[in-house]
């Protein structure tokens, strides 16, 4: 993503996300910076929608923040009026379809949406315009580039939630370490059968 | 993100011309297209798995390359939109007229376009064709043609290999080589092969052991 092209500081980020066999794993550092400075260390880039979906961002978190309250609201809308689970493909195409609306004013956020439905654990990867893409793994914002090898090192199609969630955090380590603008602890969402678990660990 | 000045914008579209190799072959019993794998932001590899064809409806198949927002929104709107042509017309659609309104779409943006090429291709009652647009709405119809950044290694291939009037049987290894080049030359292209082909029994994609074996 370019950086401070417009004039103002932005925020890095790293967000990792990773669909295994048996889940999902949605991981972020939690720094928050403007410009140079840290404006916070307890910052949340990674949230659970319901106990089967999850989104991550990298990027301004005032986008972000405003993305996810509509998203929170469209899930819930969907689930109580057709009175289904809503599908991580569903969800990540409302998202869409909200970003490109704003294709003259774009949002300044890359967003990540992973999640379990009937098709098994599911990931997706939206640029700031609203494009989707299906992974099975991926590396957001500017400690992405770092991260990314660490998954792309130890992955593999076959890997459990526990091994991926292990996988997610050693790679935003990595990139807590070689990126400036992530850093200040991780944060941990696995989704799986046993619903939606947030954990916050240490940084190193 | 994008840049307002149109001079910035310029130099966007001919960066954006780069991380893609796209071709297609109109045959005698059908059409042949293919796409690489590798979706850029700049230098960085952001997936490796992209899927670049589309499909439109059971006979027609689309190429994307470009800003990946537009093209895939413009190929859901067009895919809505032909279901809805052909209840109105209450018959099929011919391909051409699938690619005039793809280029109505774009040139209704000409001053604030969508960035994007495609090629439509497909078989109807005319038989098999394809069509190439540029992000002003420009349609041309064609009988072979490459896009992206790894267009000139894989029309050199074409032009090289192709016979005249090829089945669609000829052109596959051709195709399949075509693209194959263009990965080994253009670091904007990569990461594997995508071939479907389109014939009067309908689109079939191949799979990536019938690939290996076309590039043997």
């Amino acid at each position: 993503m370019p950086e401070a092209q417009f004039g103002y500081p932005v925020t890095g980020a790293t967000t990792v996300g990773i669909a295994c066999k048996d889940g999902v794993v949605l991981a972020s550092e939690k720094r928050v910076t403007y410009g140079f400075s840290i404006m916070t260390k307890a910052g949340k880039k990674v949230f659970a929608i319901n106990n089967r979906l999850g989104v991550a961002f990298a990027g301004l978190i005032s986008d972000s923040q405003a993305v996810l309250r509509r998203i929170s609201a469209e899930t819930n809308l969907y689930e109580l009026e057709t009175r289904k689970p809503m599908s991580v493909r569903a969800m990540a195409k409302i998202l869409a379809n909200l970003l490109y609306a704003q294709r003259a004013y774009p949002v300044y956020t890359e967003t990540m949406v992973g999640g379990m439905d009937e098709d098994g654990a599911k990931l997706f990867v939206l640029d700031p315009l609203g494009s989707m893409i299906e992974d099975r793994y991926a590396a957001l914002g500017t400690g992405g580039a770092i991260a990314i090898g660490i998954v792309e090192s130890a992955y593999s199609p076959d890997m459990g939630v526990e091994a991926g969630k292990d996988l997610a955090i050693r790679a935003v380590r990595a990139a807590i370490s070689r990126d400036v603008a992530s850093g200040d602890g991780v944060d941990v969402l696995v989704i799986s059968k046993q619903g939606a678990i947030e954990e916050t660990l240490p940084a190193k | 993100m994008l840049p307002q000045e149109l001079d910035e914008r310029k130099v966007l579209y001919e960066k954006l011309k780069h991380g893609t190799t796209t071709v297609g072959v109109v045959c005698t019993d059908g059409v042949v297209l293919a796409t690489d794998r590798r979706v850029t932001s700049g230098t960085y590899v952001a997936h490796k798995r992209g899927r670049k064809l589309f499909m439109l409806d059971e006979m027609r198949v689309a190429t994307i390359a470009g800003l990946v927002a537009d093209a895939q929104m413009i190929m859901d709107f067009l895919k809505s939109q032909i279901s809805l042509m052909k209840l109105t017309n209450r018959g099929p659609v011919t391909t051409r007229s699938i690619a005039t309104f793809a280029s109505n779409i774009l040139f209704s943006s000409r001053y604030y376009p969508y960035i994007v090429q495609f090629i439509i291709a497909g078989y109807d009652e005319k038989g098999p064709s394809m069509y190439v647009l540029d992000w002003f709405g420009s349609l041309t119809e064609e009988r072979f043609i490459t896009t992206g950044s790894g267009s000139p290694y894989a029309i050199g291939v074409l032009e090289a290999n192709l016979k005249k009037n090829p089945s669609v049987s000829d052109a596959l290894p051709v195709v399949a080589r075509a693209v194959r080049s263009s990965i080994e030359r253009d670091p904007g292209s990569g990461e594997g092969i995508d071939i479907v082909t389109i014939t009067e029994r309908g689109v079939t994609e191949l799979s990536d052991t019938e690939v290996a074996k076309l590039l043997a």
